[in-house]
Formats: C-alpha cells, structure tokens, sequence
C-alpha cells in the first residue's frame, strides 16, 4: 500500500468501515509514513471536535414533559396480559412477581442507578424489550407512591416498597443479607458470584401479595437481571419447562412480554425467580 | 433525547424548530409503536424518523433539495479520488486544537444540509455507512460521497479559522 491508497481508504479506515486486512495494511503504511500518520491524526482531531462540540448539546428539561403529555395515551398493555395469560394459569404468580419485578427494577434501575432521563434511557440502551420498544408512557413513574398504585389496577398484584431510598445503595452481598433479615426476620442465601461481568447493583424488599419479597439487582455486562428471593412459599413452577443444572432442576419460561425470560429454582426451602432480557441458558450459568 | 436534540438543533438550526422536530420523531415513534412489535435497533430507527421529518419539511419549505446530483455516481472510488481526497493545501498548517465551539459550530452550520446531516449520524452518532445509507435510504456509495465531500468541506472552512485565529495571536 502506498500514499495514494491510504488516500483511498482515509475516511473508511478513520470510520472502521474496512476489513481487517485492509486495516493492517493502512496501519503498516502509516507506522512507516509519517505524512500519512500526521493526516491521519490531524482529521481524527477534527472530526473529535466536531463531536465534543455537538455533544455539548443538551436537550431541554420541559421538551420530555411536553412529548409526554401530547403522547396519545394507549390501551394498556397490562390490561391485556392479565386477560390473556395471568388470570388463566397457575403460574400466575411467578408471571405476577415477573412482571412486579419488571416495574420495579425499571423503577430504581431509571430513578436509582443510571439516573438517566427516561426517554433517553429508552431510546439509547436496552434494558427491558417491551417498555424499550414500546415506549409506553404508563410505565415511566415519577415516584414510589404513582408506582405502587399502579400494581393492584393492572397487573392484580398488591405490592408495598418499604423504605426504598436507602436500600437501594446496598452494594454488597453481606449487607443485603443482614438488611433483609434485620427487616424481616427471613434468612435469605445469595447466590455467591464472583465473576468479572457480573455486578451487584444493590436490593430492595418487596410485597408481593403478603409475601416478603427481598428484590436483588445485578448487571450483566450491560444487561439488568433481577433477582426475587421468594421465602416460604410454595409458587408453582410447574408450567414452566424443566431443566437440570448441573444437579439443580432448574424452570425457565417466557417473560410477561416476550421479550424477557424468566428462571426459577427451588434451594432449601426457598425460591428463586430471575428475571432479565438475557437468555435463561446464560442466567442458568452466570448463577448456578 | 440528548442525541436526538442535538442532532436536531444542528440542522435547523434553531431551538424552537429543534423542540418541534424532536416531539415530532417521538410522537411518530409512538404511533408507530402502538402497531408494530420489532424494532432491531432504536437508536437508529428514532434517528431515521428524525431525519425524514427534517428531510419532509426542509424540501416542503424549499421546495427544490439543494443537493448538487452525485446520487447517480456509477464508480465512486474513481470519481472522489481525486476530488475528495486531495487535501487542501495548507501551508503554515494551522492548529486546529486553538478551534472554538463557536467555529466549529459556524462550520458546520454553514454546510449543505445534505452533507451536514451525513456528518452528524456518522461522525457524532457514529452511525456506520450502512446504517446510514438505510436510514437515508440511499446507497452506500452516496452516504460515502456525502461523508467526504462534507468532511472535506468543513475541514477547509476550519483550516480557515484556525488559520485566521494564527495570525490574530501574532
Ligand atoms: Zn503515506
Ligand atoms: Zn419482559
């Protein structure tokens, strides 16, 4: 490759649009060229403040308001779920801790952790399939109180969130245990992890139709997974699929949207439900 | 919202005209949304309704796009050769780290808006040629073309002002 071919592919190459041989080749030039590599760097410098100049751009605080409230609102979705699926099946009840689960962690995962304005967290990241894609406005609470009203209404489901500032910062496995303990008298068990990708986000204690509910937040990579500890109690798996893991049976099934999936699993008298976008089979090896 | 606003300002080019053109791709968005399931990848889908709507009322206000026709370039390696990549001779090379915002800004304003917004979704969004050229929906050899043509553009509009702001400082 020489000059003429660098001035070729600039652009192409500056955007990582060429194959990696081609690259290697521009790359090996420009090691040996030093008006090639002075280019080069002079354009990246250019188009690098291009960006940081457009991306001094902030959009105005009242613009997300002012879309919400000229969005028509829309059939709920929710209404629709329960017709369809929750008031028929016995596995009612892990489909309604699903979808609790669901709310919530949009809920402290938008308000608590990434803090982003919630349509730009809907429109630039993936957390949740069905509140990303359908952008519904009903989803995106302004605050506990709204939030909680809103379970019994449209998913059946009674949920009460006690003291939900504090816990949410819980960052460490220990700590989370004691606090649910503290709070509840349950003896909870988390799952110990100890892998590069996996991050714990922090927790918080639900109830969920009378049940104590400790909710426990992780990231995986990029990806929220959540985590409902679910104490004494006798939540019917069975219309999921059965799988075992390693020596564990392990239940795994769709998601209330779809889009999400859900794991369950029973260990000493205590049950689990995981609920994230991730692949169940991913699920099942990052925690058991 | 952010990439969608900026995005949005820079090519009207005026605020209250960029608060229309974004509640415009949202409400759009969610119309859309309320009869479809499958959207691959939203960044990219909120931007090609962005972009439509400033295309839509930017040919309605002027009726004729400004756009000199290079979308029927047959071979556009040959033809950009040398056009395009044929840098600007500059002599006492001016730094183009003393640019301000404002000149940036004025810069890239002063494009065409055909090449502006090219640079927007590639070199801000980071969007690749063939996002772009879908969302565009025009080849990738135009969104090629648009690119350089428009990069070459404002690098000699800032080579200008750096240059300018060199001989201030002496
Ligand atoms: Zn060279
Ligand atoms: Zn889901």
């Amino acid at each position: 490759m020489n000059c003429t071919d660098v001035r070729k592919y600039f652009y192409a190459f500056l955007d990582s649009e060429l194959d990696v041989e081609k690259n290697i080749e521009i790359l090996a030039h420009v090691n040996m060229c030093h008006a090639c590599g002075i280019k080069i760097e002079r354009e990246r410098l250019i188009q690098k403040r291009v960006k940081e100049t457009v991306f001094k751009v902030k959009a105005p605080a009242y613009l997300e308001q002012e879309i919400l409230r000229s969005a028509e609102r829309k059939p709920n979705f929710f209404t629709q779920f329960i017709k369809n699926f929750l008031l028929r099946s016995r596995f009612a009840l892990v489909s309604g801790i699903a979808t609790a689960i669901i709310l919530i962690a949009c809920f402290f995962v938008i308000q608590g952790k990434l803090r982003k304005n919630n349509i730009l967290y809907l429109a630039e990241t993936k957390y949740h399939d069905y509140i990303m894609k359908r952008l519904d406005p009903d989803i995106r609470f302004q605050d506990t109180k709204s939030m909680l009203g809103h379970f019994p209404n449209q998913i059946g489901l009674n949920v009460t969130l006690p003291g939900v500032e504090q816990n949410i910062q819980l960052q460490n496995t220990k700590a989370i245990v004691e606090y649910v303990q503290k709070q509840t008298g349950l003896s909870v068990t988390l799952p110990d992890i100890i892998k590069e990708n996996v991050k714990l986000m922090g927790a918080t204690l639900a109830k969920i139709n009378g049940i104590n509910i400790p909710l426990v937040f992780y990231m995986i990579d990029d990806t929220p997974i959540t985590l409902a500890v679910v104490c004494n109690s006798d939540i019917d798996f069975t219309k999921m699929k059965e799988v075992m893991a390693g020596k564990m049976v392990v239940y795994k099934g769709p998601g209330f949207c779809g889009a999400c999936q859900i794991v369950g699993w029973k260990e000493a008298g205590t049950q689990y439900v995981m609920v994230s976008m991730l692949d169940s089979e991913k699920m099942i090896r990052t925690f058991l | 919202m952010d990439a969608l606003y900026r995005s949005a300002l820079y090519l009207v080019k005026n605020e209250h005209k960029a608060d229309d053109l974004v509640q415009e791709t949202f409400l759009k968005a969610f119309k859309f949304l309320k009869n479809n399931k499958e959207i691959d990848n939203t960044k990219a889908w909120l931007f090609k309704i962005l972009m439509n709507a400033f295309i839509n009322q930017y040919r309605k206000d002027k009726r004729e796009p400004s756009l000199v026709d290079f979308d029927n370039i047959e071979s556009f390696h040959e033809s950009i050769k040398e056009e395009v990549f044929i840098s600007p001779i500059i002599e006492n090379e001016a730094e183009f780290d003393e640019l301000l915002d404002a000149d940036v800004k004025k810069a890239l304003e002063e494009l065409p808006d055909d090449f502006r917004l090219v640079i927007l979704l590639s070199t801000v969004e980071g969007f690749s040629y063939k996002e772009i050229s879908k969302m565009l929906e025009c080849p990738i050899g135009t969104v090629m073309s648009r690119i350089y043509r428009g990069r070459k553009l404002l690098r000699e509009r800032l080579a200008g002002y750096a240059k300018k702001h060199g001989y201030e400082r002496e």
